[in-house]
């Protein structure tokens, strides 16, 4: 088991060595982390009938008692940002995780087996990632009424396996023309080491940055589906805070605190993704 | 010639994409047991808005073209999309779902090209400056910034804008696209009006993709002028104006054009939120009517119709590179 | 006078973030009319930051520290950008090193040449004027006229160079410096290259400086040859003294590398590497490989350029 030695020392030099100096990575890692944090933090300490339809007065600016105030149906804004922030997360991560495992293994799959199953799989990936997936989720969701946060994260899931697919699938054919077993014939590493140590690591740091970007773009289609009202309207996600503060017309009524919280949060969501992703696209492009 | 031979590859896959998205189109309401109009009026009754179930679905079956097997009506389905039959609407009916449709396309389609082609001509334009000139601490700095912004989606930058324009400094109408009682004409008072309203969302738009298209270009324009031919057409003591055009900007459009595919799906997306929180009369404001409304054939016929309009500008914007690109046509060496 | 271009004292250095690179560190030379003065050594002495340096084209982190650069009674190094362009390609032109990158790929061969002869004209050219003219640029470099309507892309990197060659005399300049236009090619097309050049020579009375650390090559050519050691010049001489009585140790070096083919000679290499030029060693850069050198003085004292006669220079402690 040389191999898996060699290769988590090799994993976590590379991590240790890069990781600190890479500003963007470090940044958006701080502030998503803070984010988890608050959220998760606040949901277990905070009492859930704050949530509670009437609970508190309607509409009401921030006080001592509500400290980002009320919404238009009595609710706790500070409250039910955490809670919407942790589903939302909640979604970001289904999404990506089932998104970038399902692409990945269809992208090797498809490279793998090659010829004319590759080609058409080649053909329907392009398709997926040209295509604006939200017209799609909006005609299924449309339909399918769902109950559950994580049904909709799944949906949306099956429309966000094709950045992974292209990515796995380029390198698998480009493996396949390196004719790669003949290389490690002559090199003298066997194949599985070529796979640890020279396409492991591309790959690995190449999917994480793939991970990121799919977190974000879950949160991003499962909000827009929610102003749309098409998402779990029973559950609160950021998007569905929004869906409400639309409705209500919050934005135009002066209800700054609703509206503006909700915006903040998100903000500061997508800015540290993004962050993290710029930081792992810059670490790829110096391997 | 590889022209022929790139085009044909390109009508080919194009072809592919429609056939699959109208497949797509068609499973989707066919996912649910029963029968699609059922579930659609199905609805509508819990709702209670529907009365006589039974009846209504015979006769919107047969309105809706649902008798036969699934084969039968896949093929019937594919060829009225084609003809641009694309069923009545629940609500409206008999209103013709395409009639809708044609009502409030031209709006989107106004929006969306105006905002994707100035987006892209000034990002692009920018982009070249910015990279020309990269030494200057300001634009690192600009760049870094504009970084940020990027992250964030269409219908945050939708709601600021309102917020800020619309409601803080009422320069700006936050809805509609022309104001109440307003006569509809050619006249320049319309058009004006029409101008004002389109405004706030154009921006939206413009904002969000713009960043792209800079930091793209400008990375771009920076590695193109280390490489050779640019040194080479510096040695020939070429004039500044042909260099930066001729050599640098022709050469650091190329991946500009590319992207253009790819950005198109995602405007697309935030065009619709963005026209659904401005209240903009475009596919966007049908869609989130319809959905309100429960009218799911209006749903149906508006994505198809975007994602066919998608497929075709893909398919010409896929034609153009190899247009700009001899290498395409030729062949490397 | 003979005299068309003269370098004095040219310091032309790198920044680089762990320091200064001193790539030209002070040249002396000087190139007569219709004279091929070739510039050799091994590879990252100099040679090709020294011809980027005399058309001033030194990018950022590379500049000239000081010198001067003198063409047609003009000190180059002062003069501004309109004045340079007037200079670049009219009098001085240029082929680079790796000519497979130095064409614009998405422009057609024609627009290329047509783009250098209207940005030197003043006033308007019309494309049908220039087009009998790039026909004729074509042809006397051996290509076909059909050339002219290719991208790079179709063409092979042979093509490609007698394209750049027929590029550098199309304004007729009295200068050429030609940047190692053989390597990357192989020996049949080199020869055709090498040929190209003479001929051009010969019919438009030009000098050519030709930069190439291939001492056959050189052979084949120049008139005069300057041997370049660690951003230093070494020795400068006619081709025969060079090759027949070298005087600087290295010199000696390289031209027994040479390999005869009539002849059983032993092929020696030079032991060592090629020093540092961030910090090069200190008195003469050659000294630690040198099998002559003086204890207590090449290791202490840089040697100065010694003129021998008008024709012949060497920087050696040996020839003090």
């Amino acid at each position: 088991m040389s191999v898996l030695r060699k290769l988590s020392f090799n994993a976590i030099n590379i991590k240790a060595g890069r990781f600190l100096s890479n500003k963007w990575l470090c940044t958006g890692l701080t502030f998503f982390v803070v984010i988890i944090m608050i959220s998760v933090i606040g949901v277990i300490l905070f009492p859930s009938d704050y949530m509670r339809i009437g609970r508190f007065p309607l509409e009401r600016p921030p006080s001592k008692e509500n400290i980002l105030g009320t919404d238009s149906m009595g609710r706790d804004v500070f409250f039910s940002l955490l809670m919407a922030t942790e589903k939302s997360l909640l979604v970001g991560l289904i999404v990506a995780a089932v998104g970038t495992f399902l692409g990945a293994i269809i992208g090797f799959t498809s490279g793998y087996i090659g010829g004319i199953f590759d080609s058409i799989t080649g053909v329907i990936i392009d398709f997926f990632i040209s295509v604006p997936s939200l017209l799609f989720l909006i005609l299924i969701s449309a339909l399918i009424k769902v109950m559950d946060i994580r049904q909709v994260a799944l949906i949306i899931a099956i429309f966000s396996w094709a950045g992974a697919a292209r990515g796995v699938r380029a390198q698998t054919l480009s493996l396949k023309e390196r004719d790669f077993i003949n290389v490690s014939k002559i090199s003298g590493m066997n194949s599985m080491e070529i796979i640890a140590f020279d396409i492991m690591p591309y790959m690995a740091q190449w999917l994480s940055a793939h991970f990121i970007n799919s977190f974000l773009g879950g949160i991003l289609a499962e909000s827009g589906l929610a102003i749309l009202g098409l998402s779990a309207m029973n559950e609160m996600t950021l998007g569905m805070m929004l869906y409400w503060s639309i409705t209500y017309n919050a934005l135009m009524r002066g209800l700054w605190w609703w509206w503006g919280s909700i915006i903040a949060m998100l903000t500061l969501v997508f800015t540290s993704l993004y962050m993290m992703h710029i930081g792992l696209d810059k670490a790829i492009r110096k391997m | 010639m590889g022209v022929i031979k790139i085009l044909f590859k390109r009508l080919v896959t194009t072809l592919f994409s429609i056939f699959l998205s109208i497949t797509i189109v068609f499973i989707v309401p066919r996912l649910v047991p029963g029968n699609p109009i059922e579930t659609m009026l199905q609805q509508l009754y819990v709702e209670g808005q529907a009365f006589q179930l039974e009846q209504m679905v015979k006769e919107y079956e047969e309105a809706f073209g649902l008798r036969g097997s699934l084969l039968e009506q896949y093929f019937k389905f594919i060829v009225q999309t084609l003809k641009g039959d694309l069923g009545f609407s629940i609500f409206l009916f008999p209103t013709a779902v395409i009639e809708l449709i044609l009502r409030y396309l031209p709006w989107t389609i106004g929006l969306l090209l105006t905002a994707f082609i100035l987006s892209w001509v000034i990002g692009t334009l920018i982009g070249l400056l910015a990279g020309w000139r990269e030494s200057s601490r300001l634009m690192q700095i600009t760049a870094s910034f504009l970084v940020f912004i990027r992250g964030l989606p269409f219908y945050i930058l939708a709601l600021l804008l309102q917020f800020f324009f619309a409601y803080s400094l009422r320069l700006f109408p936050s809805s509609g696209a022309y104001s109440v009682g307003i006569t509809v004409s050619l006249s320049l008072n319309f058009i004006l009006d029409v101008m004002k309203h389109s405004f706030l969302p154009a921006l939206c738009l413009v904002l969000g993709s713009v960043t792209g298209w800079f930091l793209g270009m400008r990375a771009m324009v920076i590695n193109i002028k280390n490489e050779d031919f640019v040194k080479f057409a510096e040695a020939k003591g070429l004039r500044r104006s042909t260099v930066v055009w001729s050599y640098v900007f022709r050469n650091a459009l190329l991946p500009q054009v590319t992207g253009l595919s790819l950005s198109l799906a995602s405007v697309v997306g935030g065009a619709i939120l963005t026209e659904t929180i401005f209240a903009y009369p475009g596919i966007g404001t049908l869609i989130n009517l319809s959905i309100r409304r429960l009218d799911y054939p209006v749903i149906q016929g508006c994505v198809l119709v975007m994602i066919l309009s998608v497929c075709i500008a893909n398919f010409v914007m896929d034609i153009i590179y190899p247009l700009l690109d001899p290498r395409i046509r030729y062949g490397e060496g | 006078m003979d005299e068309l271009l003269s370098v004095k004292s040219l310091f032309a250095y790198y920044e680089t973030p762990t320091g200064v690179v001193r790539a030209v560190d002070g040249v002396d030379l000087r190139v007569d009319k219709n004279e091929s003065f070739g510039i050799c050594g091994e590879s990252g002495c100099g040679k090709s930051t020294l011809a980027l340096a005399i058309l001033k084209l030194l990018k950022y982190p590379g500049y000239i520290k000081s010198g001067e650069i003198i063409f047609e009674n003009t000190d180059i190094i002062k003069l501004d950008e309109k004045s340079l362009r007037e200079i670049r390609w009219k009098k001085i032109s240029y082929i680079p090193q790796s000519s497979m990158n130095a064409l614009n790929p998405v422009k057609r061969i024609f627009d290329q040449f047509f783009d250098v002869i209207k940005d030197h004209t003043n006033g308007s050219v019309r494309k049908s004027e220039v087009k009998q003219q790039v026909k004729g640029l074509l042809e006397s470099v051996g290509l076909s006229p059909e050339v002219a309507n290719m991208y790079p892309c179709e063409l092979s990197g042979g093509m490609k160079q007698r394209v750049i060659v027929a590029m550098s005399i199309a304004l007729t300049p009295s200068l050429i410096i030609a940047d190692e236009p053989t390597t990357a090619l192989d020996v049949i097309v080199q020869r055709g290259i090498i040929q190209l050049l003479q001929d051009i020579k010969n019919k438009l009375k030009n000098s050519l400086i030709l930069i190439s650390h291939d001492m056959a090559v050189q052979a084949q050519i120049s008139d005069k040859i300057a041997v370049m050691y660690a951003g230093k010049i070494a020795e400068i001489g006619k081709l025969n003294e060079i090759f027949h009585r070298p005087l600087h140790p290295y010199t000696r070096a390289l031209i027994s590398a040479v390999p005869l083919i009539k002849s059983d000679k032993i092929i020696r290499g030079i032991p060592g590497k090629p020093p540092s030029l961030k910090n090069p060693p200190s008195g003469c850069r050659f000294n630690p490989r040198c099998p002559e050198s003086l204890q207590g003085k090449c290791d202490v004292e840089d040697p100065p350029l010694i003129e021998i006669n008008d024709d012949r220079v060497v920087a050696c402690h040996l020839y003090v």
